[in-house]
C-alpha cells in the first residue's frame, strides 16, 4: 500500500526520486524536499452542541513551518452548534489562503443531556 | 410481557465494520436489519479519529476519521435499519439470542436469523505487559487519552511520555503536542517502528519528538500522580538492560502497547477463536464457525486500512443477506495456511472457491523485494510483487473464483511471502 | 455523612477506618452512637485494607500460643454471624493444602531415602496438619488422597503427593466489607471524618483526654487505635507505645476471569514447612476470587517505606515461578492487573491488642497482619470487653438497625429485576462500565452512599469501575463525569485517589504551543 521513497539531491537541488510506486509519490517526494506541506486537523471548543468539541482540518495542506501558528491562532474559537461538515471555522488560516473547516456534522444539544 | 425483537439480521457494533456490513446486507435486500450501538452516535472509534488519511482505497480521496464516519452515517439515514444507539449488548447465547439493555426499553431480547460481529478492539493495558512500579493516576491508554481530547475536551497530562510506536502512539504523540503538552520522547521496544512511516515522519520527525527503538519503561513513579517513568534499553530477549536504566520525570505514561479484538460476546455464543488473531475463524464470506453469524472489522483481527474493515464489512453484510435469503448451506471448507514470512491470514478457511476471495495477511518480519502469492495445493493461483513488505502495513490479495470444474478437490491453501520482486 | 467540622467531643474516636477500626466501630454503634471514626486517606479501606487479598483464614497457617492463632480460629467461627445484615458476601470456598516433593525444606528431604521422604510426605504430613489443626480448635478438615487432589483440583502439578482439605477457609471482599461496617456504623450513628490525620493524642495524669488532628480536637475518654501501619506513631503519640511496626509489602496478581473461571474450585495451596529461609508469609495460594478471577499471590518483601506500594518486576516474575509449579498450566497472558499494599506487622509479628496502662482509655489494636481479616470479628470480641470496662455502656441500644442494605448490583440481578429497576430510574439502563456491567445509576448510588464515593476508586471499589478486562479504558472518563456531575464539580477536580492524584489537568483546552 504504501512505498518507501529515497531522493537524492545536490545543494539543494533534487537530482532523484526512486522508490516510488508512481507519479504522486514522485510529487510527494519532490514537495517534501523543497515545501513540505502538511493537513492540520485538531479540535474547537463547540458551545451548545452535543458534544463539547469540534473537530476541524485544513481544507488543504499548508506549509509544514506553519502548523503551530495555525494551531495557535485556533486558540479560543467557539463555534456555536449546529455545525455542518466543511462549515468553515476560520478562513484563510496563518496567511495561508486555506480555510479551517468542519470536519463533521454536530448537532445541538438535545434536551436529554449525554453522558 | 415484552416481546421478542426477531430481526432479519442484528449487526452489533456501529463502527465502520457495522456500518458497512448494516449497508451492505440491507443492499442486498435485507428489509429488517437492526444496528445496535453502545455510544449516543454512531461511527465507534472514527469520530475520535480527528486525523487525516483515511479512505484513499474506498472514496479515492483522504479524509480524516469523522468525514469517512459521516458518510456512511448520511447513507444509512436514508435506509430503513434500525438504529439502537445507547445500547449495550450485555450478552449472545449459543442460540444466537442477543440481551441487550438500554435506557428507554429496558431489557431487549433479540433472536435474530443472522448476526453480524463487529465489536472492535480494546486496547491492551498496563498489567498486561507488566509494567512494574506504583498505581498512580496518569497511566492512560493512547485511544483512551485519544478520547478524553477529541470528543470530550479534556487533557490527560502535560508531561508526556509513550511507549509503543504504533500508529495509535505516534498519531497521540503529534495531538499531545498541538495541544500544549510536551512530549518527552516515543520508546518503542522492537528496533522497528511499529506505525507507517508516514507517521513516524508527520508525528514525531515534524515535531522532533525523539524516537527511542529497542527500548521500555521499566518502572512507573509516583504515589498519587506519574512523576516519572524509568526507561531501559532493551536486550536480545526484549528485557530491560538494568545498566542503560535512565529517569525521565513526567507526568503521564501513555501506552500504545497493541489491540485486542474484543470478542467476549463471541466466546459465549461458542463462537472458535483463532489464538494468532484472537478473533473468530472465519470463511470467505466472513462467517464465523456458529452458522448465521459473521464478523468483520477489527473483532476480526486488526486491521490497519479502515478502507479493508469496508470491504470486510461489505463481504459480511453480503453473506449475512445471502444466508438470510437464500440459507445457504456450507461445504466442507478448505484450510488457508500462513506460509512463509506471513504473521496470519484472514480467512482462515475458504468454503467456496467458486467465487473470488479477499485475503488479508500480514508479515512475520519486514522483507524487501518479494512476491506475495496465493497457492492451491501447492500451485500458485496469484502473486503480486511488493517493494517492501512490514509487519504493520497489512496486505490484501484477492483470488479469482477457482476453476474446479476439473474434478479435483483443492485440500489446503496458502498464502506466502517469498523472495522475488522488484 | 460530611457535616462542616469535627465534633466536639465523642465518647469513642476510632483512629483507622481499615477492617479493623470499622469492624470495632460497628460493634460500638450497638451500644452508642457517640462514635467517631477518623482516617487521613480519601476514603474508608484506603490504606492496607485496600490491598488486603481477602482470605478468611481458618488459623491453620498460625503458630499455636500466638494471639494472631487464637483470634483467627475464633474469628473464622463467627464470619457467618459478622457479615450477616451487611449485605456482603461471604464464601465458605475452602482451601485445598496439597503436599508436593517441595514440601519438606531441600536440606531435609536430600537427608532422607526416597522411600522414606514418599513415607512422609504422603502419610506423616498431611497426619501432622490433621493434629495441628485438631490442637488448634479448627474443623473439618480432612484427609485427601492423590486421586481425590486432581478430582477436585485438575490443573494441580502432577507432582502432587497428598492433600488436606481446609473447609472453613473463606473469602470476602475485604474493602466491600469495610465500606458496609462503615455504613452500618453511620447508619447507627457513628460519624466518619477523611482526609483527617491525627497528630497528637492528648493525655493529661495517665487519662485519655481526646485527640488533636490536622482539623481540629475531639475531646474523648476512649481511643481505639486501628491505625495500621501507623499504629505505632499513633501509640508513641500516647505515650502508649512501646512496640514497633515493620512493614511488608504483599502483591497479588489477578487474571482475566473469562479465561480463569473455574480453574481453581476452591483455594489451593503448596505446603512448604519453613526451612533455613524463615519466610513470614504463608505462602500464599492460588484462589478464585468471589468474582471469579483467579488471583494468586501475596508475596511478602520486607520495606522501611510505610508507603512503598510498588511492585517490582522480580515481584511479579517470583509469583509466576512459584506457582508456575503448582499450576503448571495457568494462563500467565491472561494477567489483568496487580495489587499491592504495606501489612503492618509488629517485631514480635503477633497482634497488640490491649489497653494502656500508661494512657488510660487508650486501646491499642495493632500489629493487625494476617490474620486480621479473618480475626476482625474476634478482635472486635476482645475489644468490646475493654472498651465497656473503659465505660462503654454494656446495655444494647433498642434502636439499633441490624440491616445495612447493599446497593443494587446490576450485573449480578435477573432481567426482571433489571427491568424493574430501569422503570424507576433509567440510568439502570445506561451501562458504563462495559467489562462489568455496571450502570450510571450504580456510579450515581456510589456518589450519594452512606459512605459517598469522592474519587474514581472509591467508585471502583464499590461498583467494581474499571476492575475488568480494560481497566478504565472505556469507563474512565464516564465515571469522572459523572461523579463530578453528582459532586457538583468540574470534571477536573476528579482524582484516582485523593489529593495529588488529579486526572484531567484542563478541561476545554488551552494551547500553549
Amino acid at each position: 500500500m504504501s512505498c518507501s521513497l529515497e531522493l537524492t539531491e545536490e545543494n539543494g537541488e533534487i537530482l532523484e526520486v526512486t522508490g516510488n510506486d508512481c507519479k504522486i509519490g514522485k510529487r510527494y517526494a519532490e514537495e517534501e524536499f523543497k515545501d513540505p506541506r502538511r493537513v492540520v486537523t485538531t479540535t474547537v471548543s463547540v458551545r451548545s452542541g452535543s458534544l463539547p468539541m469540534l473537530p476541524v482540518r485544513s481544507a488543504e495542506a499548508i506549509p509544514k513551518r506553519l502548523i503551530t501558528d495555525a494551531v495557535k491562532s485556533l486558540e479560543g474559537i467557539v463555534v456555536d452548534a449546529p455545525v455542518k461538515l466543511d462549515q468553515v471555522v476560520l478562513e484563510d488560516v496563518a496567511g495561508t489562503g486555506v480555510n479551517i473547516i468542519a470536519s463533521r456534522d454536530l448537532a445541538s444539544a438535545s434536551i436529554q443531556p449525554n453522558t | 410481557m415484552k416481546k421478542t425483537r426477531k430481526p432479519q439480521l442484528a449487526v452489533i457494533g456501529a463502527g465502520p465494520a457495522g456500518l458497512g456490513a448494516a449497508l451492505a446486507a440491507s443492499g442486498a435486500g435485507l428489509r429488517d436489519v437492526m444496528l445496535i450501538e453502545r455510544d449516543f452516535e454512531l461511527g465507534g472509534i472514527l469520530p475520535q479519529c480527528i486525523h487525516d488519511g483515511f479512505g484513499s482505497i474506498v472514496f479515492k480521496e483522504v479524509m480524516t476519521g469523522p468525514e469517512y464516519a459521516q458518510r456512511f452515517v448520511e447513507e444509512i439515514r436514508r435506509t430503513d435499519v434500525e438504529i439502537m444507539l445507547n445500547t449495550m449488548v450485555l450478552d449472545m447465547g449459543p442460540d444466537m439470542r442477543i440481551t441487550a439493555v438500554n435506557d428507554r426499553e429496558g431489557i431487549v431480547e433479540i433472536e435474530p436469523e443472522s448476526i453480524v460481529l463487529a465489536m472492535g478492539c480494546r486496547e491492551r493495558t498496563r498489567h498486561q505487559v507488566m509494567l512494574p512500579g506504583f498505581r498512580p493516576a496518569g497511566v492512560i491508554t493512547a485511544g483512551a487519552a485519544q478520547r478524553d481530547i477529541n470528543i470530550e475536551g479534556l487533557m490527560p497530562g502535560r508531561k508526556i511520555v509513550i511507549l509503543g510506536s504504533g500508529d495509535i502512539g505516534l498519531i497521540m504523540a503529534r495531538r499531545f503536542t498541538l495541544e500544549g503538552a510536551r512530549v518527552e520522547g516515543v520508546y518503542e521496544l522492537m528496533d522497528h517502528p511499529g506505525g507507517i512511516t508516514r507517521n513516524v515522519v508527520q508525528c514525531l520527525r515534524d515535531f522532533e519528538i525523539p524516537l527511542h527503538l529497542s527500548h521500555t519503561v521499566s518502572f512507573i513513579h509516583g504515589r498519587k500522580r506519574v512523576e516519572a517513568v524509568t526507561v531501559a534499553e532493551v536486550d536480545a530477549d526484549l528485557k530491560p538492560r538494568k545498566e542503560t536504566e535512565r529517569f525521565v520525570p513526567c507526568d503521564t505514561l501513555c501506552l500504545s502497547v497493541g489491540l485486542i479484538p474484543e470478542n467476549e460476546l463471541s466466546k459465549h455464543a461458542g463462537i472458535q477463536l483463532d489464538p494468532v488473531t484472537a478473533g473468530p475463524f472465519v470463511d470467505e464470506r466472513m462467517e464465523t464457525t456458529v452458522d448465521g453469524i459473521f464478523a468483520c472489522g477489527n473483532v476480526v483481527n486488526v486491521f490497519d486500512l479502515v478502507d479493508y474493515v469496508t470491504h470486510s464489512a461489505q463481504v459480511a453484510g453480503r453473506g449475512a443477506a445471502e444466508y438470510v435469503l437464500q440459507g445457504r448451506k456450507r461445504q466442507s471448507p478448505v484450510k488457508v495456511v500462513a506460509g512463509r514470512n506471513v504473521k496470519y491470514v484472514v480467512p482462515q478457511f475458504v468454503s467456496d472457491l467458486n467465487r473470488d476471495v479477499d485475503f488479508y495477511f500480514r508479515v512475520e518480519h519486514p522483507e524487501r523485494a518479494v512476491t506475495a502469492r496465493i497457492l492451491a495445493d501447492g500451485k500458485p493461483l496469484a502473486g503480486k510483487k511488493h517493494k517492501m513488505v512490514r509487519p504493520p502495513e497489512m496486505l490484501k490479495q484477492t483470488t479469482e473464483a477457482l476453476d474446479v470444474s476439473t474434478g479435483e478437490k483443492t485440500r489446503e491453501l496458502t498464502v506466502e511471502v517469498i523472495p522475488g520482486g522488484e | 455523612m460530611t457535616p462542616a467540622g469535627l465534633p466536639e467531643s465523642a465518647q469513642v474516636v476510632v483512629i483507622g477506618a481499615g477492617v479493623s477500626g470499622c469492624s470495632i466501630a460497628r460493634e460500638l454503634t450497638k451500644y452508642t452512637p457517640d462514635i467517631v471514626i477518623i482516617d487521613r486517606e480519601s476514603d474508608v479501606a484506603d490504606a492496607t485494607t485496600k490491598a488486603n487479598n481477602a482470605e478468611v483464614h481458618s488459623g491453620i497457617g498460625e503458630k499455636i500460643g500466638t494471639l494472631k492463632a487464637k483470634l483467627n480460629v475464633r474469628g473464622n467461627a463467627l464470619y457467618d454471624d459478622f457479615v450477616s445484615g451487611l449485605g456482603v458476601d461471604f464464601r465458605r470456598q475452602g482451601l485445598l493444602i496439597v503436599i508436593t516433593p517441595r514440601t519438606l525444606p531441600e536440606e531435609v528431604a536430600a537427608r532422607m531415602p526416597r522411600s522414606v521422604h514418599d513415607f512422609v510426605l504422603k502419610q506423616v504430613m498431611p497426619r501432622l496438619i490433621m493434629l495441628n489443626a485438631r490442637r488448634k480448635g479448627i474443623p473439618g478438615l480432612r484427609m485427601v488422597s492423590r486421586a481425590e487432589v486432581y478430582r477436585m483440583e485438575p490443573h494441580v502439578t502432577r507432582s502432587a503427593v497428598a492433600g488436606v482439605f481446609d473447609p472453613t477457609y473463606g473469602m470476602v471482599a475485604p474493602y466491600k466489607l469495610t465500606i458496609a461496617l462503615a455504613e452500618h456504623s453511620v447508619m447507627n450513628g457513628a460519624r466518619v471524618f477523611l482526609n483527617t490525620e491525627v497528630s497528637g493524642v492528648n493525655v493529661k495524669d495517665g487519662r485519655v483526654l481526646g485527640v488533636t488532628t490536622n482539623r481540629g480536637d475531639i475531646r474523648a475518654p476512649i481511643v481505639v487505635n486501628a491505625a495500621g501501619v501507623f499504629a505505632d506513631e499513633v501509640a508513641d503519640m500516647a505515650g502508649a507505645g512501646g512496640f514497633r511496626i515493620n512493614p511488608r509489602k504483599g502483591a497479588s496478581l489477578l487474571f482475566d476471569r473469562e479465561e480463569t473461571r473455574e480453574y481453581v474450585h476452591s483455594s489451593v495451596s503448596e505446603f512448604r514447612v519453613r526451612g533455613k529461609t524463615k519466610a513470614h508469609s504463608k505462602g500464599g495460594g492460588a484462589m478464585p476470587t468471589l468474582e471469579g478471577n483467579l488471583q494468586l499471590g501475596p508475596t511478602a518483601i520486607e520495606t522501611d517505606d510505610k508507603f512503598d506500594t510498588s511492585i517490582s518486576a522480580e515481584e511479579i516474575q517470583e509469583i509466576f515461578d512459584r506457582f508456575y509449579y503448582l499450576l503448571p498450566d495457568f494462563p500467565r497472558s491472561a494477567m489483568i492487573s496487580a495489587f499491592s499494599g504495606i501489612r503492618a506487622p509488629t517485631e514480635e509479628e503477633d497482634f497488640i491488642i490491649g489497653p494502656s496502662e500508661a494512657a488510660r482509655g487508650f486501646v491499642n489494636v495493632a500489629g493487625i497482619q494476617s490474620p486480621g481479616l479473618a480475626s476482625a470479628p474476634a478482635i472486635v470480641e476482645m475489644v468490646m470487653v475493654f472498651l465497656h470496662d473503659l465505660g462503654v455502656p454494656r446495655q444494647p441500644r433498642s434502636d439499633f438497625d441490624p440491616v445495612r442494605p447493599a446497593p443494587p448490583r446490576f450485573a449480578e440481578l435477573s432481567n426482571e429485576e433489571r427491568d424493574r429497576l430501569i422503570a424507576g430510574d433509567p440510568r439502570y439502563g445506561h451501562v458504563i462500565c462495559r467489562c462489568e456491567q455496571v450502570t450510571e445509576a450504580e456510579v450515581v448510588n456510589a456518589a450519594h452512599g452512606i459512605i459517598p464515593a469522592t474519587t474514581m476508586d472509591g467508585v471502583k471499589r464499590r461498583t467494581r469501575t474499571g476492575m475488568g478486562r480494560c481497566q478504565g479504558g472505556f469507563c474512565g472518563y464516564r465515571v469522572a463525569q459523572i461523579l463530578a456531575r453528582e459532586m457538583g464539580v468540574p470534571v477536573t477536580d476528579m482524582t484516582k485517589d485523593g489529593d495529588g492524584s488529579w486526572v484531567f489537568t484542563t478541561g476545554k483546552k488551552t494551547i500553549a504551543v
